[in-house]
């Protein structure tokens, strides 16, 4: 058995019982089996592994705000706005990291309420928020935010861009009507690869 | 054996805990954000994803012990009955007491008449008035047509049904949308000797779907010690489900048949029950703008149970509804009602097991309200509720409950809660007749018209935090006190003179004479060590002390002082660990511990579970270890002295899931 590159202690003192005796012998084969395949876990190469959904969700907004187009205003930086619980770590802060929309830097912020959200151009919320949906969409009006969320019947209550899990993929659902009420223009482009654009299909299931 | 069986595994625990801490110390991989960076709108929708680890935030804000147990648990288990499933959720005690038999219960009182616990598939109850229980060989469905199952201990939710004094169990099947194309599933094994379904789904127009699937399954004998191997058995059983999704309305249509052969020992003699029953299950739900809602739904079930010895037939005819209205931001109020008929009829043998009268009707009519009240912007909420029942048998009854919410972030929640709860009696509690005849003497057991409902009275209370992103951890404890518990009285001698000859006449009546009181606590942690090894688990800790408020006869392994104290066990701990290697290997166990059962003479156990799997495309192939660490083991005795204890055997098997869709 390959000694482990970490804690002397566990060289030392730690082993598979050998002795074999009646109830026995199942665990020591199993004790063996398991050790061997923690360790050629470590040493395979990790990076074969699937990205997480949050991960592809942060690369999603980052494209969104590549395809859609804001009413004009005033110059700033590009805020990218996540209330409640963030779900990204740090992989949205990565993809953002010194990049521009159309000469505004991106920036990301977290903020707490929904009243908060001057300067945003997209609003994430998250799964905390599902409670006071109602409340944060109608705080929002018309103000011309991408709102975006992985809350289970988002876009059914107003939401712009809901994620949905579509057999081990992410996609998403677009409500055009809450887009077109806040001034956004959305490219074909996104509307071509949405999972469904609401209203003309029908969303929800149990 | 279990001093080293306990170094052993720590041992084991140890060894693998090291190099994970290895990983976790380097850094995370950068490259895979960059490349997700670089891909169009397309590809993006083309990346398979891996699991994420359960979200907790939602669990935050009910205040109550509840755990969801999701199909990915499940399928990484290792087990191959929903009964057995029920290992992976806290506070629950499983006990597998012969191959198509097991007692399970919520937070004790558990034996294999466990009516303390409402069991629903799909929000049918599939609890048996007969002796208040459940028969979970007749709950055999397709493992992987279950969504979710949501285990909720304690008088859980003023809404659900009587008898959900200890808890609800809330299994729930996929949405056929989510089914769809064919499916195959193979299992070969060495107790588990086959069980196999075969399956299609399609779509019917833009907003519906359904589902066909036909099941069957195969089960050796158990180990028994006087070799009597009685408890072989088989089950076949179809259905489907439809799905119909017209604008905010979600209309559900499923329905089951089922047939087989399930043994079981009366006394020490097996019988084998000839089973068989169906169920048609038919729900709207309607959504309102502005976020109310609106569900009507209605079952018919029919069970058919006959052995030599007795048998049952029973139709079950079930509507309710319930409504739950957003009356501006802070308040959500629920009501609603329920009515059910349970016609049946019981086949015993005269003047020695019966059940009196043996036709007849069990119904129920209830009603609730509940209203949710929050306040600082949603960081309290206060809930508060009550149900109204009347039964047969039984009669009418309040069930209160009082709940706080407090959320001072999405992080961490607290909560507390006050409740009452009832337990209707069983057919066998008022109506049954037992009576054994020697010359001279007759012995019998008689139902008590006059038996009460079990009463109960719970203080919860709870908390929930998410340290970080990969620990998040769930404790509940709870002090139960119970009044009116089932118990037997004391004997009534007499001399009887019908029929002739004289002889002796000794009574013994099903009452309610036992109270006491319960509490324990159940910590569940979940840990995502590294995004492909994550680890579940929980322990449980319950004591119970009961008393006798009047004279009792101890007869039997149920209602008596010593079997309510000593037939669970006081500590019960599992471990789920599922590592997700590279191309697709999975390597999973789960270990599950626990304490003796004094009253059945069951001594404490631990054993495992393991599974190599393979999933890619259109399979999943796997083979598993059951019940690894001995040729067998004890886990639930009847406390009968006749009747001997079943070994739950080590078991393997292979199985192959071909599905026709892509892979999820």
């Amino acid at each position: 058995m390959r000694s482990l590159p970490t804690s002397s202690a566990a060289r030392g003192q730690v082993r598979c019982p050998r002795r074999l005796r009646f109830g026995i012998p199942a665990d020591t084969l199993f004790c063996h089996l398991l050790v061997l395949l923690v360790v050629l876990v470590t040493v395979v190469d990790a990076h074969a592994q699937k990205p997480t959904a949050s991960e592809v969700e942060a690369a999603y907004v980052y494209n969104f705000a590549k395809y859609v187009r804001w009413p004009p205003h005033n110059a700033g930086n590009f805020d990218i706005c996540i209330l409640g619980n963030d779900p990204f770590g740090n992989a949205l802060d990565q993809i953002a990291h010194g990049e521009q929309i159309d000469g505004e830097p991106l920036a990301i912020r977290r903020i707490r309420s929904a009243s908060d959200t001057l300067g945003c151009r997209i609003l994430f919320l998250g799964s905390s928020e599902s409670k006071r949906l109602e409340q944060d969409i109608t705080l929002l009006g018309t103000r011309p935010i991408l709102t975006v969320s992985d809350i289970n019947d988002f876009a059914r209550q107003g939401g712009t861009i809901q994620f949905v899990n579509d057999n081990g993929r992410v996609r998403f659902v677009i409500n055009r009507s809450a887009a077109e009420k806040c001034g956004l223009a959305l490219s074909s482009e996104l509307l071509k690869v949405a999972k469904l654009v609401l209203p003309d299909n029908r969303l929800g299931r149990e | 054996m279990t001093n080293r069986g306990r170094n052993l595994l720590l041992q084991c625990v140890l060894l693998c805990v090291l190099p994970a801490s290895a990983q976790i110390a380097s850094t995370y991989p950068d490259q895979e954000v960059q490349n997700l960076k670089q891909m169009s709108l397309e590809q993006l929708s083309q990346i398979q994803v891996t699991t994420t680890a359960k979200e907790p935030v939602p669990q935050n804000r009910v205040a109550a012990a509840i755990y969801v147990i999701t199909s990915e648990d499940i399928r990484r288990s290792g087990v191959t009955s929903i009964a057995d499933a029920l290992r992976l959720a806290p506070g629950v005690e499983v006990g597998r007491f012969s191959s198509d038999y097991w007692a399970i219960s919520i937070r004790g009182l558990q034996n294999n008449f466990s009516q303390q616990v409402l069991v629903l598939i799909d929000g049918r109850s599939v609890y048996t008035p007969l002796f208040a229980g459940v028969y979970w060989d007749i709950q055999d469905m397709p493992l992987e047509d279950v969504e979710r199952i949501e285990v909720v201990r304690g008088p859980g939710a003023t809404i659900w049904g009587p008898n959900a004094v200890n808890g609800v169990i809330n299994i729930i099947t996929k949405n056929s949308a989510d089914t769809q194309g064919a499916m195959v599933s193979a299992l070969g094994g060495t107790v588990d000797r086959t069980i196999d379904t075969v399956q299609y789904g399609g779509k019917i127009g833009a907003d519906a779907s359904y589902r066909v699937y036909a099941h069957g399954l195969f089960r050796e004998n158990e180990y028994h010690a006087n070799h009597q191997d009685f408890d072989q058995w088989h089950q076949e059983r179809g259905g489907f489900r439809t799905d119909w999704n017209p604008q905010n309305n979600s209309i559900l249509f499923e329905g089951d048949i089922y047939g087989g052969v399930s043994p079981h020992l009366v006394g020490n003699s097996p019988q084998d029950d000839d089973v068989s029953g169906g169920d048609l299950l038919a729900r709207w739900r309607h959504h309102f703008q502005g976020g109310s809602d609106f569900y009507l739904q209605g079952y018919f079930d029919r069970t058919i149970r006959i052995g030599p010895a007795f048998g049952e037939t029973r139709n079950t005819i079930d509507i309710d509804f319930l409504h739950h209205i957003k009356f501006g931001r802070h308040n959500d109020v629920s009501w609603g009602g329920e009515a059910r008929w349970s016609p049946y009829r019981f086949i015993g043998i005269p003047n020695a097991i019966e059940i009196l009268p043996n036709v007849a009707t069990n119904y129920l009519y209830s009603a609730f309200a509940q209203d949710e009240l929050d306040f600082f912007q949603n960081r309290l909420a206060v809930t508060i509720g009550s149900k109204f029942e009347d039964t047969s048998p039984g009669g009418f009854d309040a069930q209160p409950s009082l709940r706080v919410l407090w959320a001072p972030n999405e992080k961490r929640s607290y909560w507390a809660s006050v409740s009452r709860a009832v337990s209707t009696p069983s057919t066998l509690e008022t109506g049954y007749l037992l009576r054994g005849v020697t010359p001279g003497l007759t012995i019998q057991v008689l139902g008590n018209p006059n038996f009460q409902n079990e009463t109960m009275l719970a203080y919860e209370a709870g908390y929930r935090q998410l340290f970080s992103k990969k620990f998040y951890v769930d404790v509940a404890a709870f002090h139960n006190t119970y009044g009116s518990l089932q118990s037997f009285g004391a004997e009534q001698i007499s001399v009887a003179t019908t029929p002739p000859p004289p002889h002796l006449l000794v009574s013994i009546p099903y009452t309610n004479q036992i109270g006491g009181w319960a509490n324990g606590v159940e910590i569940a942690p979940s840990f995502q060590a590294t995004h492909w090894w994550r680890l579940t688990g929980s322990y449980s800790y319950l004591g119970i002390n009961t008393y006798a408020n009047g004279a009792t006869s101890d007869i039997s392994a149920t209602g008596s002082v010593s079997t309510y104290d000593h037939s669970t066990p006081q500590h019960t701990v599992e471990v789920q660990s599922t590592i997700n290697l590279p191309k697709g290997f999975e390597f999973d166990q789960f270990y599950w511990y626990a304490s003796s059962l004094p009253a059945q003479k069951v001594p404490a156990y631990q054993t495992m579970n393991v599974r190599f799997g393979w999933k890619i495309a259109h399979w999943d192939l796997s083979i598993d270890g059951q019940n690894l660490f001995q040729p067998y083991h004890y886990e639930w005795g009847t406390g009968d002295p006749t009747q001997q204890l079943i070994g739950i055997k080590r078991a393997a098997y292979a199985k192959v899931v071909w599905t026709s869709t892509a892979a999820k």
